[in-house]
């Protein structure tokens, strides 16, 4: 990593006073971020009074791993003149393993990261985590997904049963 | 923070685009969940309804006005504006007076961005409504007409038509009422009359593609400053059928005063007596980086072969020639349904 050495360095400061030295490159990967560096290019130090140091951490991570990605993509392009479809494919499919186990988390700190890249504008992320959340709603009743979010069910035994009746068939079991 | 409930807590846009991303019928489900998410779905700016994904607990061949009325159902629940709006059914082939009533329905939420209408087996008879603001308008097997005393689309950005039957006039004024079309793709039009013959005037197009099949007379790019990709697909298999002389100059026609293309992509079974005409269209187009040929032909495999090594020695003739042919060219496949050749 002799070449990042020469890189701008931007130091990112989480709410809780947390400082992370990232590249420039990767805090670009946030859209807020590179607005604020376009807007002013000598900012070195970024305040986000929004996000927590584990959830920002964890959304450098998300991004460093995509920098890399995408540069060793280029990197193999550049190389061979044209980048082979199969290499492609199989660097595409490691990275959406590793999105997938980057996911493995708690729907606490599932809907920190959906808010953090909401706020940050990091769009992969955000797409990552709302699909993410679709899923943990998806199939289930709705016991389930309150069971799955911790939802406190506000409603009245008798309004639950008129709202039901309303769609029926939006409560019966898929095959 | 346990016990504390997260997704809840979370700006409502977020939420809407979570359930934006399932089946209408799960995320309908949602509407019991707590007070807060009692009228949530019905924010929902996309919907996307397809037979076979049981998406409204009805599926199969007999329940086809069940299925449209609870379409009718969500869709009027809808606060609006529907940007989006998809329907892929098969069997509604007596339907065609309630898919009327939803589309008039849609134009009354307004906001109609995306209309996307795909009917198998049963081509249904769709007048359009006039959608102000549609953007992408994408038909599959309907015989479309237009609204009376219409202006045109004029937000329209892509047009796709699949076994569509439609007026060549009603095309036409379609096409040259779109001024800002980028995306056109017509293929396998249904024709009860005589052959379409289209033209193009179209200042922002960047990607055309068209199906040269018996539907089609005549294609002409008057103007497309910005054409970028083209397509053609060409699967006549009569060769001794004149059409498909015709059929192939149609298809050089096309690209006569198109420059400006990048991307070229020939999915034909004419190459044979091409060769010389190709290479004329190859140093027609300056620019040209991707240039992709499917050939098409199933016949026995030493005709194939032929081809192959036909292809072979155009690809070697070019090697020799690339730098007064194109200069610009990066990368050539070369397919058969068999195998494909990389430069």
């Amino acid at each position: 990593m002799a070449r990042s050495s020469t890189e701008n360095m931007i130091t990112l400061m989480s709410s809780d006073g947390e400082e992370f030295m990232v590249t420039e490159k990767v805090a670009r990967e946030c859209t807020t971020i590179r607005n604020m560096l376009e807007d002013d290019c000598v900012i070195t130090n970024i305040p986000l009074p929004n996000v927590t140091s584990d959830i920002l951490s964890m959304v450098i991570e998300y991004c460093m791993e995509h920098v890399a990605a995408a540069e060793k993509a280029a990197a193999e392009t550049a190389e061979k003149g044209s980048s082979s479809a199969p290499a492609a494919a199989k660097a595409n499919k490691d990275l959406e393993e590793w999105d997938k186990a980057f996911m493995n988390v708690d729907v606490y700190t599932l809907c920190d990261l959906i808010l953090a890249a909401n706020y940050l504008n990091v769009s992969g992320l955000l797409d990552l985590t709302i699909q993410t959340a679709a899923n943990l709603i998806k199939g289930k009743s709705p016991e389930q997904i309150r069971k799955t979010f911790h939802i406190q069910n506000d409603l009245s035994l008798e309004e639950e049963e008129k709202i039901r009746s309303q769609t029926p068939w939006a409560f019966e079991k898929s095959e | 923070m346990e016990g504390v409930d997260p997704i809840s807590a979370l700006p409502d846009e977020i939420k809407i685009s979570v359930l934006s991303q399932l089946d209408v019928k799960y995320a309908i489900r949602t509407l019991v969940l707590s007070h807060s998410w009692r009228h949530l779905w019905t924010h929902l700016p996309c919907l996307r309804l397809g037979y076979l994904q049981d998406q409204l607990g009805v599926v199969g061949a007999n329940v086809s006005s069940y299925w449209i009325q609870r379409v009718h159902h969500v869709v009027s629940s809808l606060r609006g504006p529907l940007v989006h709006f998809e329907l892929v059914h098969r069997f509604l082939s007596n339907q065609t007076p309630l898919i009327q009533r939803l589309l008039d329905l849609l134009l009354q939420k307004g906001g109609v961005q995306t209309l996307h209408l795909e009917f198998f087996y049963h081509p249904l008879q769709v007048h359009l409504p006039p959608f102000h603001s549609l953007k992408v308008l994408q038909l599959y097997q309907c015989h479309v007409l237009l609204p009376t005393g219409f202006h045109g689309f004029n937000s329209l950005t892509t047009l796709e038509l699949e076994q569509v039957e439609i007026s060549n006039d009603h095309l036409h004024f379609l096409i040259h009422t779109s001024n800002n079309l980028t995306t056109f793709s017509g293929t396998q039009f249904v024709r009860n009359q005589s052959p379409l013959s289209v033209n193009f005037s179209s200042p922002l197009l960047r990607y055309l593609k068209f199906e040269i099949d018996h539907s089609i007379e005549n294609v002409l790019v008057i103007s497309a400053p910005c054409l970028e990709q083209v397509e053609i697909i060409n699967y006549n298999q009569d060769r001794t059928d004149p059409s498909s002389k015709k059929l192939s100059l149609v298809a050089l026609g096309l690209l006569i005063s198109v420059a400006t293309v990048s991307s070229l992509n020939l999915r034909c079974n004419i190459l044979r007596r091409m060769c010389d005409a190709f290479f004329w269209l190859l140093r027609s187009m300056p620019f040209l980086e991707e240039l992709n040929l499917t050939h098409g032909d199933y016949e026995v495999s030493d005709q194939i072969n032929r081809v192959v090594i036909l292809m072979e020695e155009l690809l070697g003739k070019k090697r020799d020639g690339i730098s007064c042919l194109n200069q610009t060219l990066k990368s050539v496949i070369i397919r058969t349904f068999l195998e494909a050749i990389s430069c």
